[in-house]
Formats: structure tokens, sequence, C-alpha cells
């Protein structure tokens, strides 16, 4: 079997050799010989060490954040996930006590964020919390006029995604923040994928939660952060000492450090010089040799590194599984528990059809690609999109399908 | 031939049983480049969570594939299928039972969704063959340039009447290794290939009826209006009694009539009278009729004779199949008369013809008699 190429970053990027070597010299330095994890509350040598790793990982994360950022603003968490489900419940539990049953607390999202904030939606609601989605572009993206219509004074919450993971569409944030500042109310930032992709100075954006996943930036998966302005109260999810009580249990040491050693290293100037031209001729193959190729949010502003696709005529989840049979790994949508694809709420909220929504790719990149991989890529997909689309009656003799890049595709009449 | 088809795609439909493991691992042996895909058919809901291990269609069963392609390392997806299952399978079974038909939705399964839905996205993935774990033999008859489907070899496991749909195109890209085993063969190799899966039961039941059975399906979805109560009656017009909906009787049954007259206990559900809502009872004999009426036919391959066709018929799944004589009107539509009088035709339920182990093909019931 020939090589696997990893087109996912998005999703898992691979690890940077230098937080691997950063997490060797973790081993060398606890005890020769054999691994020793120390728990960083034990008050010993040991536990001081520990200790200080994490501090020290806390300031990276917080450097990275922006000029002047307070690492005592940089909360650990397990996850992504976490991160966000605590930014929401510190912000609307609170709220729902105070308003007790007169009023109900309100909450504005986004339809296009992430499935972890997503997931609160029915919590809240459950709780006698109301919610309200800010629509979005045709792009995926959010705008600040758009959230006049849908104030109420029991707003306490905006819930926004940064970057979009699926597309890459950087939301412009300051007009967000600015208008929900003005009212007094809290902004929350899922900025996971704008970490080390974009430029942030988190003081500047005066944002009131901002959250990170560690593993998107090249170190472990299975630490998230929150980034804390002050004077925001946050409420533990599990109770414990840690993290100054705000979130309990052992800290995970190695994946810490390595989102410290990861946060070091992030130059979201550089990442996108040597990425974004891998992207932008991945993308101009693309359109160039497949008729009928939709870029989604291709007319937006995006990161450097990501690529989703759908091509006219091709539906349903056969796309992602081809090319994973070719070698190559992309993501779609996102799959349940059984594993089934369910199609992205993403793209479906930017008008795609659901069959179109599970037949979308994303290819995302973290680092420089050769010519070879882009011209193979290139021509396995242009091999496989005519498969699927001869398989699924729309032949060639259509002609070419000529697309203008982001505009919908012209050609009418695929099933359903 | 294992050289021929060395390399050859082959998409395994995986239930996470016993069966489409083994065919999995068995193709797998043989050489061919197997892609192992789990259909998700049906939501069980949180009521059936105990049963089918939680919210989604049996992450257990899919485990259990995703498990088995893991061991012999094949890729392995999960499909959607829940939308077109729900049009093609779940709703005609519940619109035959209001139309007084007995829906065979196992037949309509493999119609729609096994041998059309999934080819559909084997050839999107440029599969040559589609493998299922039927106890059934297909066979390319390269003299007669003609695709077969055959009995198994195993009379207590043969799930050929369920097959009678198939077409050639479909027959000629199907591989059913498990025709020429027996069941207890089938379980022995499960455990030669370690597979972890050879001591699960046979499924028995419908797939997607839970525990409140199919009366309870149907009643969940299907307002009482369009599935009153009525009155029992014989056949000469006696009043014996009050039915709870049509829907919960079929033809042959005896148990839960509720009778209000005497020397009804030897009664049997014999037919309805639709328009009023009437359900006909009557003595066992009543039950024996020699002729049918069938639609929707699929002839499997060409048969040698349009008019008066002698072969033997089965008019359900569990039926010692019966000498007839078949006669196929222009519209498609076939009588069938058999030799001797059969017990409890029943229209909803499929008739497939066979010639000697060979399945000639097969239609739906229409109705009792000749008319």
């Amino acid at each position: 079997m020939s090589a696997k190429t990893y087109l996912d970053s998005n999703a898992g990027a691979p690890l940077r050799p230098l937080v691997v070597e950063k997490l060797l010299s973790v081993f060398a330095e606890t005890r020769a010989g054999s691994v020793l994890l120390p728990n960083p509350s034990s008050i010993h040598a040991h536990g001081r060490q520990a200790k200080r790793w994490i501090a020290e990982a806390r300031e990276a994360v917080a450097a990275s954040l922006g000029s002047g950022t307070d690492p005592e603003q940089v909360l650990f968490t397990s996850s992504g996930t976490e991160a966000n489900q605590q930014a929401i419940r510190s912000v609307l539990e609170p709220a729902l006590s105070r308003n007790g049953r007169a009023t109900k607390p309100h909450w504005i999202l986004t339809p296009v964020e992430h499935d972890s904030v997503l997931q609160m939606v029915s919590w809240f609601q459950e709780q006698g919390g109301e919610v309200s989605y800010l629509p979005v572009d045709a792009q995926g993206l959010p705008h600040s006029s758009e959230l006049e219509n849908l104030w109420r004074p029991e707003t306490v919450l905006l819930s926004v995604i940064a970057v979009n993971n699926e597309t890459g569409a950087i939301t412009d944030l300051a007009p967000l923040v600015q208008t929900v500042r003005a009212r007094g109310a809290r902004i929350h930032v899922d900025a996971a994928q704008a970490w080390g992709k974009i430029p942030l100075d988190l003081k500047a954006l005066d944002a009131d939660l901002v959250t990170f996943s560690a593993h998107k930036i090249g170190a472990l998966a299975g630490v998230g952060v929150v980034w804390i302005h002050s004077g925001v109260r946050m409420q533990a999810l599990m109770r414990g000492k840690q993290e100054k009580g705000r979130r309990g249990g052992t800290e995970n040491l190695l994946g810490i450090i390595s989102a410290g050693a990861a946060a070091a290293l992030v130059n979201p100037e550089k990442w996108s010089e040597e990425v974004g031209p891998w992207r932008d001729l991945l993308q101009k193959k693309v359109v160039e040799r497949i008729p009928g190729t939709f870029v989604n949010a291709g007319l937006a502003p995006r990161i450097a590194g990501t690529l989703n696709l759908n091509f006219e005529g091709v539906e349903g989840e056969s796309m992602v599984m081809a090319l994973d049979l070719a070698g190559y790994s992309v993501s779609s949508g996102s799959a349940c528990a059984s594993g089934v694809v369910e199609p992205s709420h993403v793209l479906m909220a930017m008008g795609r059809s659901k069959s179109q929504a599970m037949a979308a790719i994303r290819i995302s990149l973290s680092e420089a690609l050769s010519e070879q991989v882009c011209e193979d890529f290139v021509s396995a997909l242009e091999r496989i999109v005519s498969k699927i689309r001869a398989s699924q009656g729309i032949g060639q003799e259509k002609g070419r399908i000529r697309v203008e890049l982001g505009k919908e595709p012209q050609v009418k009449g695929h099933a359903n | 031939m294992q050289t021929e088809n060395r390399q050859q795609k082959v998409l395994v439909a995986m239930s996470g049983g016993v069966d489409s493991s083994v065919t999995a691992a068995l193709l797998k042996n043989q050489g061919y480049q197997v892609i192992g895909v789990h259909m998700q058919l049906w939501n069980h809901g949180d009521d059936n969570a105990e049963r089918f291990g939680s919210r989604c269609c049996s992450i257990v069963d899919s485990n259990d594939a995703r498990r088995v392609c893991d061991k012999i390392d094949v890729p392995y997806y999960v499909i959607d299928a829940q939308d077109v299952f729900k049009d093609k399978v779940v709703d005609y079974f519940v619109h035959e039972y209001l139309q007084q038909r007995t829906p065979n939705p196992c037949v309509e399964c493999n119609n729609s969704i096994k041998f059309s839905y999934l080819f559909q996205k084997a050839d999107e993935l440029d599969c040559e063959f589609v493998a299922t774990g039927h106890y059934s033999q297909v066979v390319q008859d390269q003299a007669a340039s003609v695709s077969r489907l055959y009995k198994s070899i195993d009379p207590a496991k043969d799930q050929s009447y369920f097959l009678f749909g198939l077409t050639q195109k479909a027959l000629k890209k199907t591989l059913m290794p498990l025709g020429g085993l027996s069941k207890t063969m089938v379980r022995k190799l499960a455990d030669s290939f370690d597979l972890g899966v050879s001591q699960k039961p046979d499924s028995q039941e419908i797939c997607f009826i839970g525990q409140e059975g199919y009366k309870g399906f149907i009643e969940k979805r299907v307002a009482t209006t369009f599935r009153p109560k009525g009155i029992i009656q014989t056949v000469e017009g006696t009043i014996v009694g009050e039915h709870d909906g049509l829907h919960r009787y079929t033809i042959g049954q005896r148990k839960g009539l509720k009778f209000t007259v005497k020397d009804t206990e030897n009664f049997f559900v014999t037919g309805y009278d639709a328009a009023n809502q009437v359900l006909i009872v009557g003595p066992e004999e009543q039950l024996f009729q020699k002729t049918l009426i069938a639609s929707r036919v699929n002839w499997i391959r060409p048969v040698e004779e349009l008019h008066g066709i002698r072969c033997k018929a089965k008019i359900r799944s569990r039926h010692d199949e019966a000498a007839c004589r078949v006669f196929q009107f222009e519209n498609g539509t076939l009588r069938v008369e058999f030799d001797e009088p059969q017990r409890a035709i029943t229209p909803g339920q499929a008739i497939v013809f066979y010639e000697n182990d060979e399945v000639l093909g097969g239609a739906f019931i229409d109705r009792i008699g000749t008319a």
C-alpha cells in the first residue's frame, strides 16, 4: 500500500519536533533511568519542578496571545470542548440564578459554532434560558449590524467563532466586541483555529473569554485553554484546588508542557507565508482542472491552510471515503459515535443542501507541501470526482461547468 | 480463479454480525481488496437503549464491524441510509398494514437498500463487487450468459426467498460466499479467524421493531382515525366479535381474537372487508386456497415459457414450497395455480418461484382467488 498523505491538520496538527524534544528533555530532567511525572501540587522538590514547568507553559501560552497578556489570565482545561463549555457556563449559569423565574436570560451565538459550543444550547434551554442565532452570510460570516435585531435587555452573552474550523473563514471580531461591550453583555470567542494562524492581541481585542485547543498548534491533545478577561468570574465544572480553584483534577503535566512548547513556537505571519502558497496552488489547480468546483467561503478572508470544496453533482459521503482509499486523509462534516458522516452544519448554515453538506471536503495544511504531493492529490481528486459524477448520473456530456470562484454553480438540475 | 480475482475491489455490507464478518474475512483471504461498510438504517431512540446499546442505530453492532475490519486490516466506513430506509422500508411497512396487507420488510430492504442504494455507493467507490453474508448462492453461468441465484446448501438457513428481487445487473456484481456453507461452519470460521463475533446470536426479528412490537410501532405512528376498531364477521355475515383495528390481524391468525359468541374457538382470520373495516373469520378449511394474483414480478433470469410455467413456489419465508403453474398477463400481473390448496395465502407477502434449487423470481401477492 502506498504511503498515506495527511491533509487534516485542522482536526489535529502533527506534533512539532521541538515539542517532542521538549517532552523528551522533561524525562531526562525528572529522573535518570525511568520516567517520573511529579504531581505539581506536591511540596517537595519534584513537585516544585512540575509546578515550575506548568508556570513556564502558562507564560509561553500567555505570550503567544498578544503583548502584555498576564499568565494569570490563562486557565488550562482538558480540551477545547471543556474550555468552551466552562466559558459559556461561567456566564450563563449565574445569569440563570440571578434572573430567577421572572425573566429568561438570553444567549446569542452563530449557527457556525463548533459542536462543543452548540451542545450547550439544549443545556441552556433546559435550564430555562433562551437562545438566538446570529445569522451568517453565504461565506459563513456574522455581522455586528445583525446583532441589533436580536438584542434583548436579557441578552447576557454572545459566542462567536474566530476562525471557522471547517472553512477557515476569519470573523471580523472587533465590531462584534464593541457592540456587545457597549451593551454591557459578555462575549466569548472560540479561537481554537485562530491560534498560531492569525496574529492575536487579546488585550486589544478586549473580549471576555477566549478559548483555545493545544493540539491544533502541534502540541499533545488533551489541553484546552481559557483566556479570562480580568474581572470575569469563572465557575468550576470540576471542583478542586488546582488552577486556582477554577478547575479541579491533577494537571495534565505532559500535555501542558507540550502546549507551552508549541505556544512558544507560534508565528502566524511566518506560518501563513509558508503554507498559504500551497493552499492557493491546490485551489488553483483544482478549480482549473475540475469543472464545477465550488470553494466554500472562497470570498471570505481565510486562514492560510484551509480549503473547503464542493463539486457540482457530487453528493453524499463517498468523497472522503474514496479519497481515503486513494491514500489521502481529508475530512468532511463530522462523524457521530457510530461513525456515520453527518452533514456539515456550517455549510448548511451557508445555504448548502444536506447532501451537498455531506459531500464537501476540507483540506487543511499545517506545513508546506511538495509539488509532487500537490499534483498527485489533484489528479486523484479529479479521478474520484469524475467517477462519482458518472456514478451519480452527471456525465461529461454536459460539457464544462463553469463556476466563478465563490459564486453559486451555474448548472442546476442535480438530484434532490 | 483466486489469482484472477486478486486485488479486485469488493464492498462488503457489514452488520456487525457473524455472517457478514466471516464474509469479509473469507474474501480478504481470497485476495480481494475488501472495504467494510456498515449502513446506519434506523435510530432506535432512547426507549430501546438497553437492547440496542445507545441512541444511535446499533453503535454496538457498528463497533463490532469496526473491530472485525481492524482485525482483518481493511478500511471501514459507516454510511447513513436512514432517510432512504425510512422512505423505502419503514413507511412501506406501515402503509402495507394500513391496506390490510402483511409486508415483508426484509425483501424490501434487499431490493431498495442493500442491492440498490448500497450498489450506488459501491460504484462511487469504484468497487467491482458487493458482497453480503446471505445464505444463498450466486452463480455466473458463462455458457448461458446469465447470473443465477440458488438456495443455500444449508436448508435451515437458506435466505434465497428474500432475494428474489435481484436483477441481472446486480447479480453480476454480487458475491455471497456463505451460500455454500452451513451456519455451524460459519461460526467455526468466525472462531478460527478470531473475529470475536462467533457467539453473537442470530438476528430474528424485524430490525427496526423494538420492544413495542409491530402493532405498537404502527400505532405510535398512525392516528386512530386511520386504524379504526370494527366488527368481526363470518363470511356469511354473522357478527361474532369486535376487533381493535385491522392492522392487528393477519390471515391465518387465531390468537388475540375477541369473540362475543360461542362456537368460534376454532376460527381463524380468513380475510378483510376493507371498505367497511370488517375482519372476516372462519373455520380453518376456509384458509386453504388454490389460486392467487400477484404483481410487481421480477424474473431473475429469462424463464422458458411465459404461459404456464411449471415450478414450485413459496408464499412466505417459512412455507414448504408447493408445485404450481404460473400464468403471466400482458400487464405483468401473475395468476398462480397451485396443484394443492395452500394454507393462509396472505396479500402483501412475497411469492417466490423455484426450479429445483434455483430461484426463478418472485412477486408480491395481491389477492386470493382468480379475479
